[in-house]
């Protein structure tokens, strides 16, 4: 996909991935995770990326936390955080460029851009108090004392919604909701600019997992850091983002305003997937989902990767891979020529 | 595909095929001297028609498996009777299920990746219950797992029936558990959380083959799930489960659309839906499932209730009827 091409929202930017690739490296072959994905996450703003599992998604997470690991190599793009390459940070921060920021990787991760994993239980040490794991982190990044740092632990606390009495619990005396809670308040310790939220509530009961996202949207207007969001749960992505990009098998498909993909997707995969969930309001009508199932991508479809599960698959997708163009204002859609766009729309 | 639809079902007869009256389950957790027990299923009542869906809802730990797993006989109840077809099935074969109930009530579960076995062809996992349950034989079998992987969509059969499970997505793992239960042609499926597993774009392909074998088999089902979405998808009843209890029970889409019971109205309005933004309802009952060992009296959901009354604190309320088959357990109604 063409990187000049990529959209440029009107706030200021934090985030920017231009035509990034990620392979992970089998004895079977490449498997082409991300394949040449391009979007930006402006100040304040929730991305969500949405997809299937094996999508890229959280690949694409965890390279922009550079915490991907061998097989997984990053082959091709930039990842621009605040103007600075994020797959170029090493051990020793390069003095500043243009009056640029510029960090070590120790002191980029966490303090300026944390994440939050699926399972809070696996994402906590299991034999460490919590005080003590959120105070290590913040005397390690801030030069602060204990104290200091054990206040700090006290007022996050306090954010999430935990009573500070639970400061000294270990993880197994919280219930999974409050463990979930912790690590938001983990990773809420050094005033992040980019919080990456990978499945966060999936875990967890629909009522806890209401309770914790509008505290998180609360926070965030609070605070002011930006989200991206990553769920395979596209009615809550609609409900909680402001922009959101649809994946498929490593690329982007559709990227558009929440309410823009729900009201007037325009790309069969997203269409496919909006189909595929029931509603509890409005009338019972049949719903068929999408046929097939994701496709190997140590072979991946050529062309567009969707074709053999599209409803509206045309020869032409076979051959023509899609490009990514904004068809509406503020709306990206993987095209190829012959395929079907809403009246207005130029692709 | 729209005559397909629960909506335009013909209703199910009114003679109930299964019906669970008081069941309980206790499990002895710790301490020979002084055992404490988990409560996991308080007086459970309801029943299943042919060719009836009935879902039932609730949290992680609410007695939802649990539920499923003393009816197909894996746990021994505490207490309470199992009828299959007016006989009560804990006195008729007490120690454990005859072939006979096996053949009639099956079970999907709702990992496909563990429930089918990873040595064996997708082909001779069909063939085992036609062969134990005596369903054909000789050249018949072969005829009948392709005839069963057809039904179940998983094309083209002489293929898929060569295949191991670790060839096929989770999806078309889930069919096969489908296709297997199907062997046997049971009258009652219990589906435990049968598509939570499964990509999102392949869970509806499931839930519509589950709306299918109901319409032209009659086969009946128990449907286990966390989303109520799903149920009121496929449900014709719904049935709300909390910390053991049944608290509220009727048809889906008045259930959905008239919730009574707090608990209901608070997971109803909990539910993701893009029509809404997450600022527009406020969760009103904080706070997570209380613990199920020696619960104290009174009404589980009690200590959240935004509408709690003094004597939901003392005793379990009893059931309360509302119009057209719906009720509920909660004093604000008895």
């Amino acid at each position: 996909m063409d990187t000049n091409t990529a959209p440029t929202p009107k706030k200021d930017v934090v985030l920017d991935i231009r035509d990034l690739y990620v392979e992970y490296l089998t004895p079977r072959g490449p498997v082409q995770a991300v394949d040449g994905v391009s979007f930006t996450i402006g100040r304040g703003e929730v991305f969500g990326l949405a997809g299937e599992s094996g999508c890229g998604k959280s690949t694409i997470a965890h390279t922009i936390l550079r915490v991907l690991r061998p097989p997984a190599v990053v082959t091709g793009g930039q990842i621009l955080y605040k103007g600075v390459d994020v797959l170029e940070l090493g051990d020793e921060a390069r003095p500043a460029v243009d009056g640029k920021p510029s960090w070590s990787l120790e002191a980029f991760r966490w303090a300026e851009v944390s994440m939050v994993f699926q399972s809070a239980m696996n994402s906590l040490n299991p034999v460490v108090r919590i005080s003590d794991q959120i105070i290590d982190t913040v005397v390690k990044h801030w030069k602060v004392t204990p104290k200091q740092a054990r206040d700090r632990a006290a007022e996050l606390f306090d954010i999430v919604n935990i009573d500070k009495r639970r400061l000294d619990a270990y993880p197994h005396e919280l219930s999974g909701g409050m463990r979930q809670r912790a690590v938001i308040a983990m990773a809420l310790a050094l005033k992040p600019s980019l919080l990456i939220m990978d499945e966060p509530t999936t875990a967890l009961d629909v009522v806890v997992q209401r309770d914790i996202l509008q505290q998180i949207e609360q926070l965030q207007e609070q605070l002011g850091f930006s989200i991206l969001f990553i769920t395979h749960d596209l009615s809550l992505m609609v409900e909680f983002s402001d922009r959101i990009g649809i994946m498929y098998a490593g690329d982007l498909v559709e990227m558009a305003p929440a309410s823009e993909i729900f009201s007037n997707p325009i790309h069969p995969y997203t269409q496919g997937l909006l189909t595929s969930f029931p509603s509890i309001t409005g009338e019972r009508r049949p719903l068929t989902g999408i046929p097939g199932s994701p496709p190997n991508l140590i072979t991946p479809p050529p062309g567009c990767r969707f074709h053999p599960r599209c409803t509206k698959c045309q020869p032409v997708e076979t051959v023509a891979a899609p490009r990514f163009e904004e068809v509406l204002p503020g709306h990206w859609v993987a095209v190829h020529a012959g395929m079907p766009l809403p009246t207005g729309a130029k692709g | 595909m729209s005559n397909a639809h629960p909506d335009h079902a013909p209703q199910p007869a009114t003679e109930p095929m299964l019906e669970v009256r008081g069941l309980v389950k206790r499990f002895a957790v710790g301490g020979l001297v002084r055992p404490r027990h988990v409560h996991a299923l308080n007086d459970v009542s309801f029943s299943v028609a042919r060719g009836q869906v009935v879902a039932l809802v609730g949290e992680s730990g609410s007695g939802k498996s649990t539920t499923a797993r003393v009816i197909i006989r894996l746990l021994q109840p505490t207490a309470g009777e199992i009828l299959l077809d007016g006989v009560d099935v804990l006195k008729s074969e007490p120690r454990k299920a005859s072939l006979d109930f096996r053949r009639r009530v099956q079970m999907i579960f709702q990992d496909p990746f563990s429930s089918l076995s990873p040595n064996h062809s997708i082909g001779y996992q069909l063939e085992r219950p036609l062969l134990i349950h005596k369903r054909a034989s000789g050249r018949q079998v072969r005829e009948k797992v392709h005839e069963l992987l057809a039904t179940a969509g998983l094309n083209p059969p002489e293929e898929m029936a060569e295949k191991f499970p670790f060839e096929l997505s989770g999806g078309q793992r889930q069919r096969v558990a489908i296709a297997r239960a199907l062997a046997v042609e049971p009258e009652l499926i219990l589906a435990d959380e049968p598509i939570s597993m499964l990509d999102v774009s392949i869970r509806m392909g499931v839930l519509n083959l589950m709306q299918r074998l109901k319409e032209e088999r009659g086969i009946g089902f128990l449907y286990i799930t966390h989303d109520l979405a799903s149920a009121r998808y496929i449900g014709d009843r719904t049935m709300v489960m909390y910390a053991g209890h049944v608290v509220e029970s009727g048809e889906s889409t008045e259930l959905m659309e008239n919730p009574k019971h707090p608990y209901t109205q608070l997971l109803l309005a909990a539910v993701p839906n893009p029509q809404a933004g997450l600022t527009t309802k406020t969760v009103q009952a904080r706070g997570e499932v209380p613990s199920l060992i020696d619960p104290p009296p009174g009404c589980p959901f009690a200590p959240r209730c935004p509408q709690v009354k003094d004597i939901c604190r003392q005793a379990m309320p009893t059931t309360t009827n509302l119009a057209s088959g719906h009720w509920l357990r909660c004093h604000l109604y008895s």
